[in-house]
């Protein structure tokens, strides 16, 4: 019997908008409930695989800036010695860490030029999306961060995997997690605070890995 | 001992020396040999004489603004303390007003966080907020590394500083903060008094007194403030509806605290308290002797004492509070507009 090798290279973050890969500014959904979304920018940190030998292995300075504008920003290469790994789970954080926060003025993915930094009340975006509701007629802004107590807001999430699959894909549903705001009541949150907290929980359940 | 552990023991110390050498001139070294240690990560950012003028010189400029009308020095000034004297809150291009006295930039070292909030973490992403607050100098960090970046006398100093000429955000905002953090004030009346060097009058140690029991417990000797934020009891502002720390925290019991500020000279730092709605130094006294409101919820602890003062006890105080003046650093040429 021959097995075919498994050679992952890279880890993939695919954002859908109900099953559909998402494209900034298309006309995402037809149905009256649609959606059209012109940023989507967020944090993912602190990478970590589990491979079926029972070993964790963590991504090097593991800060991703993940940006549907830049699609090469959507591949993160794996660890040199994961690429003929079995993984079996994948864990990792929606945002970035408080230490990282307080650590003073970052370069590269943490430079505050990227827009992901609130300077009055210093600290990162975990997650930023902003686009415009056809139902409502209204545009929409969500930006979710903050590290203080008790309004942290971002989220460590863990998925086990089957080891046979052939690709390394993190999703984000982003339907799922628009559909669950109450947009017509609140259609944005731009600071830290319970808003951003609660919405950072619920952002968290539509992460899933393949 | 043990031969490995001796050496590294060296090496930290004279890693330790390295990092803080060029921070401060010997003089200033000595006066503060018996504070707190600095809580600025100079590990991350040591001071050189380069990067103290490469700082200063950005300090200075106002190509940093986005109509090129005002620096960091606009409200910030030497002479008193480096805040907007007479200025209730501070000024940005265009004419265009904060909400907020502009705070003293003083011994910013030993501050664990910034602004009257406390909303900025770190020293060295502070200078974000004046550069892009459209009430101040409304300008883009893109713009600044793009103008400092076709400069060919700030490219030579981004070298000879960081080891690349074109500056980042990272080596701009410690650029300024080579700057910032340097102005250190340990050289006042108080201090000399302190060292042996200068007498206080009878008025000044009875006002030396008063200040114990009142005042330092908030307004904490040497460096005459507290990391903390509190309620004073004012009420709030009819103007800007501001709600201080609770902006930040967004935490109930936090609303109406601000930054308990540092006093040192205070005698040229006016006019006084987070909206600078006081413009003498006798009407903070007479506010906290007289018309403090006890029963304001948010009050802070510290203040529920007996705080009576008479009019000779407020002079008293008063005489006390003016030897917190530093002339020396107040007129220290080093930190002045760069030749």
């Amino acid at each position: 019997m021959i097995r075919a090798l498994l050679v992952l290279s890279s880890l993939w973050v695919f954002p859908t908008f109900a099953q559909r890969a998402l494209e900034i500014q298309f006309d995402q959904d037809s149905t009256e409930q649609g959606y059209s979304i012109e940023t989507l920018r967020f944090y993912l940190s602190n990478i970590r695989f589990h491979t079926v030998e029972g070993v964790w292995h963590k991504e090097e300075n593991s800060f991703n800036l993940i940006d549907i504008e830049n699609p090469s920003s959507q591949k993160i290469p794996l660890p040199k010695d994961l690429v003929k790994a079995k993984i079996d789970s994948v864990s990792f954080l929606i945002g970035i860490d408080s230490t990282t926060n307080v650590a003073g003025i970052l370069e590269g993915d943490l430079d505050p030029i990227k827009g992901m930094y609130w300077a009055w009340n210093s600290g990162y975006i975990n997650f930023k999306v902003e686009g415009r509701s056809k139902a409502l007629n209204t545009n929409f802004e969500y930006h979710l961060g903050g590290y203080l107590p008790p309004y942290a807001s971002s989220r460590a999430v863990s998925f086990s995997r089957n080891s046979k699959n052939k690709r390394l894909v993190i999703h984000l549903s982003l339907k799922r997690f628009l559909d669950g705001i109450d947009m017509g009541n609140f259609s944005e949150v731009m600071i830290p605070g319970p808003k951003s907290a609660e919405l950072s929980h619920s952002l968290s359940k539509c992460f899933s890995v393949e | 001992m043990n031969k490995a552990l001796l050496i590294s023991l060296i090496a930290s110390v004279v890693l330790f020396a390295s990092f803080s050498q060029g921070w401060l001139d010997d003089s200033r070294q000595a006066q503060i040999s018996d504070w707190p240690e600095p809580i600025y990560n100079f590990e991350q950012n040591p001071i050189t004489e380069e990067g103290f003028q490469l700082g200063r010189k950005l300090f200075y400029d106002p190509m940093l603004s986005r109509d090129n009308t005002i620096s960091c020095a606009n409200c910030h000034l030497q002479y008193t303390g480096f805040t907007h004297v007479d200025h209730a809150v501070s000024h940005g291009i265009e004419g265009r007003k904060g909400t907020r006295n502009s705070p003293v930039l003083i011994n910013l070292a030993w501050n664990s966080s910034f602004h009257w909030d406390g909303g900025v973490n770190h020293l060295d992403v502070q200078a974000i907020n004046p550069i892009q607050h459209s009430a101040e100098m409304d300008n883009s960090l893109e713009t600044v590394l793009e103008y400092v970046n076709q400069s060919k006398e700030y490219r030579t100093q981004f070298f000879r500083v960081y080891g690349d000429s074109l500056a980042n955000t990272q080596s701009l905002m410690r650029a300024i903060s080579q700057f910032t953090v340097s102005l250190v004030s340990s050289n006042s009346k108080y201090d000399q008094y302190l060292r042996g060097e200068a007498t206080f009058t009878s008025q000044e140690k009875r006002g030396l007194k008063l200040f114990e029991k009142h005042c330092n417990s908030c307004h904490t000797a040497p460096l005459f403030n507290s990391n903390e934020y509190a309620s004073n009891g004012l009420p709030l502002d009819s103007i800007y509806n501001d709600l201080g720390r609770y902006a930040i925290t967004k935490v109930g019991s936090d609303s109406l605290k601000f930054r308990i500020p540092t006093l040192r000279n205070i005698e040229h730092t006016y006019p006084y308290m987070h909206d600078g709605r006081y413009k003498k130094l006798r009407e903070v006294i007479e506010y906290y002797a007289e018309e403090l409101d006890r029963s304001n919820p948010y009050l802070s602890e510290q203040l529920n004492g007996d705080l009576k003062l008479s009019g000779n006890d407020q002079k008293d105080l008063i005489a006390f509070l003016c030897t917190l003046t530093d002339r020396t650093f107040l007129y220290d040429r080093h930190f002045g507009f760069p030749n």
